[in-house]
């Protein structure tokens, strides 16, 4: 059956494969769509989940570094008093943070006794973080996630979503262009959230993926995996500061991704946050 | 103010929204395990459940809004949401996918024994005992859907049932644990 044929009974068959995140890109897509206007649905959802959970929770034991990569990866961070630790200005207008600062910054106590307590770190990750930080890119959307995102948006929602950008006021156009100058895609990024417009990038093989980085001053900071076949209407989130040049870069990876690029971009292009 | 650890755990997101750190510290020191326990057993390796585990706390840091505390607990809701990309990140492993598959093919799926996968459990013992009330198709659908990282559609080739059958399986073995969950008083 098309997925684009489901009635109410078929979505209703499939909740239980959809909590276990075991239906299909496209299928998950509709799901999701009639959970926001079916209360029923939605509530057995809810209520699935919670048995979901309660099958995978299966506690183990955390590395004790973990803490201090993701400590490491925060945006500026305030304090309990609601002000901004490094005197910067409240969210929403990122702003470049102060190297020197981050380093000195003491991360947060793990509530745990046997939790481990660290200073941040001198490391490629710490200058990416910092990276991370001039951008504020929405990681929500970063990595496999995207991969449902790019089926669920395809067809009309694809376009009413890339029309909707191109109409606003402030929208931008960046083309994306090989090495030798042929355009290999093109983005429209309106309020701080990018889709693929058209790509002609060649399908890759099955264990490959193409993934799409900003990129400010040399430091790749991951948007998404756009997979094999780089679907029209593949959303991204991209916030930065204002007036600041971001080149947006493609390379191709392994399936899963990478954390930092080691291979040449394949296609690239520069946009200018609003 | 009331002090990190005294505060529920809605009240430490609202807190995460206002971009403090240390309130994102209580919460990984509440639910850090459970995150990164069923990404590991999803995944069955140490460094993607790391890298999954990573990425569910900047989503909470990054998107706080995304948790509804009158829809699910927030473990239940992290604990959704590490299974979801680790499931992901199986799927991206194409080539292994199908050799699981091909392995699955030839394995006795009698053996499959999902009590095993849920011993670690805090509440293993009342899930256990839930899991093992299912009729066998549930309870293996269900493992291989969900720990397994295989859709529907696959599980109903591996076990040979149409795909109608198999949703039904998963449906109706969901529907059963919540009712013998729910009379033990479980919550994530």
């Amino acid at each position: 059956m098309s997925p684009a044929t489901l009635t109410h009974e078929d979505i209703e068959l499939l909740l239980g494969a959809f909590v276990l995140h075991a239906v299909d890109a496209d299928e998950f897509e509709l799901i999701e769509q009639h959970l926001a206007v079916c209360p029923r649905c939605s509530s057995e959802v809810d209520d699935r989940n919670e048995i979901a959970a309660a099958l995978g929770n299966v506690p183990a034991a955390v590395p004790e570094e973990l803490w201090g990569r993701i400590a490491d990866q925060l945006a500026d961070p305030v304090d309990e008093r609601g002000a901004v630790a490094s005197g910067h200005e409240q969210a929403g207008n990122v702003v470049p943070l102060d190297g020197a600062a981050r380093r000195s910054r003491q991360l947060p106590r793990l509530p745990r006794a046997d939790a481990v307590v660290r200073l941040s770190r001198l490391t490629l990750a710490g200058v990416a973080a910092a990276a991370i930080v001039l951008l504020a890119v929405n990681l929500s959307s970063a990595n496999g996630r995207l991969a449902h995102e790019q089926s669920a948006m395809r067809g009309q929602a694809a376009n009413a979503q890339i029309q909707a950008a191109l109409a606003s006021p402030g929208h931008q156009v960046v083309e994306l262009r090989s090495g030798t100058n042929a355009q290999l895609a093109e983005f429209v990024v309106s309020h701080g959230v990018g889709y693929t417009v058209n790509s002609a990038m060649p399908t890759l093989a099955a264990d490959e993926t193409y993934q799409l980085w900003a990129s400010i001053g040399g430091q790749p900071i991951s948007l998404g995996l756009l997979g094999d076949h780089p679907a029209r209407g593949a959303a991204f989130s991209l916030r930065g500061e204002s007036g600041r040049a971001v080149d947006l870069l493609v390379t191709v990876e392994p399936a899963g991704g990478v954390v930092v690029p080691d291979r040449a971009p394949v296609a690239s292009g520069r946009i200018i946050e609003a | 103010m009331a002090q990190l650890n005294d505060m529920s755990d809605a009240q430490l997101v609202v807190s995460v929204a206002r971009q403090n750190d240390h309130a994102l510290a209580e919460i990984y020191g509440r639910h850090s395990r459970s995150v990164y326990g069923v990404a590991r057993k999803i995944l069955g390796d140490s460094a993607e459940a790391e890298d999954v585990t990573q990425e569910i706390f900047l989503r909470l840091w990054n998107n706080p809004e995304r948790f509804d505390a009158s829809r699910a607990s927030l473990r239940t809701f992290l604990v959704v949401q590490s299974h979801g990309r680790a499931v992901d990140v199986v799927r991206a492993r194409a080539a292994r996918q199908r050799r699981e598959l091909q392995e699955a093919r030839t394995a006795p799926l009698g053996a499959y024994d999902l009590e095993r996968e849920v011993w670690d459990h805090a509440m293993a013992e009342r899930v256990t005992s839930a899991v093992a009330e299912l009729p066998d198709q549930e309870r293996i659908a269900i493992g291989l859907a969900y720990f397994e990282g295989h859709t529907y559609r696959e599980v109903a080739q591996l076990l040979e049932e149409p795909e109608g059958t198999v949703k039904t399986w998963i449906r109706n073995g969901l529907r059963r644990m919540r009712v013998a969950l729910v009379a033990e008083g479980v919550r994530t």
